[in-house]
């Protein structure tokens, strides 16, 4: 243990990673080395949880797809299949392939992002800003084919609107211009400078990650395999099949590997799924002709009082680009949740921060955040 | 074991009748309703017994229930990445016990435990550090018990002659839960 007296404390905030939101960190240092790291948390704290104790399903998708924005169907994907399981909803054939594919097109884009935010954190601004256009251009497509915003897209029982005539066309074509973009990607960012800043910085093995509650990529760079998509398959996934790639390193480079094996994957994924797509229903509850005083009333009160949830307890979960992400739901009979809790992917990963960056150097803080793809807004709920 | 029955007795037989009060199983996951006393003995035989192997602490929560005498239920819920399958520990707790806390066992478990602290006021025992997590020191209260105002209790203004931040208390509204539920003839 260092004496007190011979280190000193650095304060890192406003932003510790490019694009991960407002968090404070703040590191004794001896010398260069980071001795301890504490991490505060919770300045976009917004208590999602206690709102959602107010509203009904409907309305609590605004906020469950606010958590975050780089995937903004995150919260309210888990949220809906919570809702469903637990009121037993049967959702359409069509409407579980919408929801993945969009999942897979946001994963893309969330994907893109972070890697772009570490190839930026280790002074790498062109493969920066190469991966926010790609990004852009995905949730551009994102737009085209739901034609809709994108919070309260995804709704119990199923979707808000059929995807756009012609999605397929606009989706291959999206496709087909992706791999030249990642080549370019790799290209720019995996030289031996961005080698030489992640590769054996900050490691944490696979028992440490199992215990610190690492899901997603960050648990699959340190040699877990686990996918919720494969083991627990949700919507359509299990109509197709998942891979699940795995890293040994366990460092900032394993996990920036990862992302770019689930960029891969998740292409790989959308071309499985297009050619598969169903005619049909795009959500369980039919809205009833609003063109009858009957029915303009019943749809009134559908939409007023919304879905009721029965009295019970379900966890769902979905994996996002951050890990699993899951909702803990519970229904007293009435309309609004008796209690709803989210279960993010990134708040595991904050708190093992600051066992991943001990002993790293001050400057290497920046890129290990960064690697660790966690999003504040989902942290802090 | 490959029935959820069959996985719950095997639990069950490891402990004394009154540690595991009761078992039920929803939508494919068990559940099980664990004694105080006996929580971090169950914990660490999920986590360590070969047949369970729960070696990931997936999330802890808690729900209020301002109406019972125990009026707190603490949910553990734990993954085994190995054979694929998850399990739920509930466990009752009043307000002024201490719960044992869980760090030993899982480190992760320190920050929900902070958080469930800080939210609905359960108190722990062992734990490594207690400060407030997501919420600002100055918020009194635990805002996530059912009694607590959904709009918050205090209000914070600009004073501009003082030139600093104002928190005075919020005039208790009268609770309405929505329009909408008023509408549909659903009031509280």
């Amino acid at each position: 243990m260092t004496d007190i007296a011979e280190t000193s404390f650095v304060n890192i905030a406003p932003e510790p990673a490019t694009g991960m939101g407002i968090c404070r960190l703040v590191a004794q240092l001896d010398g260069e080395k980071v001795v301890r790291l504490d991490s505060h948390i919770g300045f976009s704290h917004r208590g999602i949880e206690k709102m959602l104790e107010s509203v009904n399903t409907a309305q609590a998708l605004v906020w469950c797809d606010k958590l975050c924005r780089t995937v903004p169907f995150a919260g309210g994907h888990a949220f809906v299949l919570a809702a469903e399981k637990l009121a037993g909803v049967n959702v359409p054939k069509r409407a579980k392939q919408i929801r993945t594919l969009l999942s897979e097109i946001v994963r893309v884009s969330a994907l893109l992002t972070m890697t772009g935010n570490l190839a930026r954190d280790t002074g790498n601004a062109a493969a920066g800003a190469i991966a926010a256009q790609a990004a852009v251009r995905t949730t551009a497509l994102c737009r085209a084919v739901t034609r809709y915003p994108f919070g309260t897209y995804f709704r119990v029982g199923g979707v808000a609107v059929d995807l756009a005539d012609g999605f397929q066309d606009r989706v291959s074509e999206w496709m087909s211009e992706m791999p030249p973009v990642l080549d370019e990607l790799k290209s720019l960012i995996d030289n031996g400078i961005f080698r030489s800043r992640t590769k054996g910085i900050g490691f944490i093995g696979a028992d440490a990650a199992l215990a610190a509650g690492l899901t997603g990529d960050n648990a699959r760079a340190s040699g877990l395999k686990r996918d919720v998509r494969a083991d627990e398959p949700y919507d359509a996934y299990s109509d197709v099949e998942v891979t699940v790639p795995v890293a040994n390193g366990g460092d900032c480079y394993a996990r920036y590997e990862m992302r770019i094996d689930g960029i891969y994957n998740a292409l790989k994924l959308i071309d499985q799924l297009l050619p598969q797509f169903a005619a049909g229903e795009i959500n369980a509850f039919k809205r009833p002709e609003t063109t009858t005083l009957t029915g303009l009333s019943t749809h009134f009160e559908n939409v007023v009082k919304g879905l009721l949830l029965p009295e019970g307890d379900v966890y769902a979960a979905v994996e996002t680009p951050f890990g699993e992400t899951g909702v803990y739901l519970q229904g007293d009979g009435s309309p609004v949740p008796y209690r709803c809790h989210i279960r993010s992917a990134g708040f595991p990963a904050m708190q093992a921060l600051a066992k991943i960056a001990v002993g790293a150097d001050l400057l290497d803080i920046r890129p290990i955040v960064s690697s660790l793809g966690v999003l504040m807004t989902e942290v802090d709920r | 074991m490959e029935s959820l029955d069959d996985f719950g007795q095997y639990v069950s037989l490891h402990f004394a009748k009154q540690d595991i009060v009761g078992r039920e199983k929803a939508f494919g996951c068990l559940t099980l309703t664990v004694l105080r006393a006996a929580l971090v003995r169950t914990v660490s035989f999920l986590r360590d017994d070969a047949a369970c192997r729960f070696t990931q602490l997936t999330d802890i929560t808690a729900v209020h229930y301002p109406n019972r005498a125990e009026e707190f239920v603490l949910l553990y819920r734990l993954t085994s990445p190995m054979l694929n399958r998850r399990i739920c520990l509930k466990m009752q707790t009043a307000r002024d016990v201490a719960v044992a806390s869980l760090g030993g066992v899982f480190p992760n478990a320190v920050w929900y435990e902070r958080e469930i602290r800080e939210m609905f006021g359960v108190s722990f025992e062992n734990h490594p550090d207690l400060r407030r997590l997501l919420i600002d020191e100055s918020v009194g209260g635990f805002p996530l018990r059912k009694d607590f105002p959904k709009a918050g209790k205090n209000k914070l203004s600009y004073d501009e002659k003082t030139e600093s931040f104002v928190v005075s208390e919020k005039q208790p509204e009268p609770q309405k839960n929505l329009i909408a539920l008023n509408l549909a003839g659903e009031s509280e």
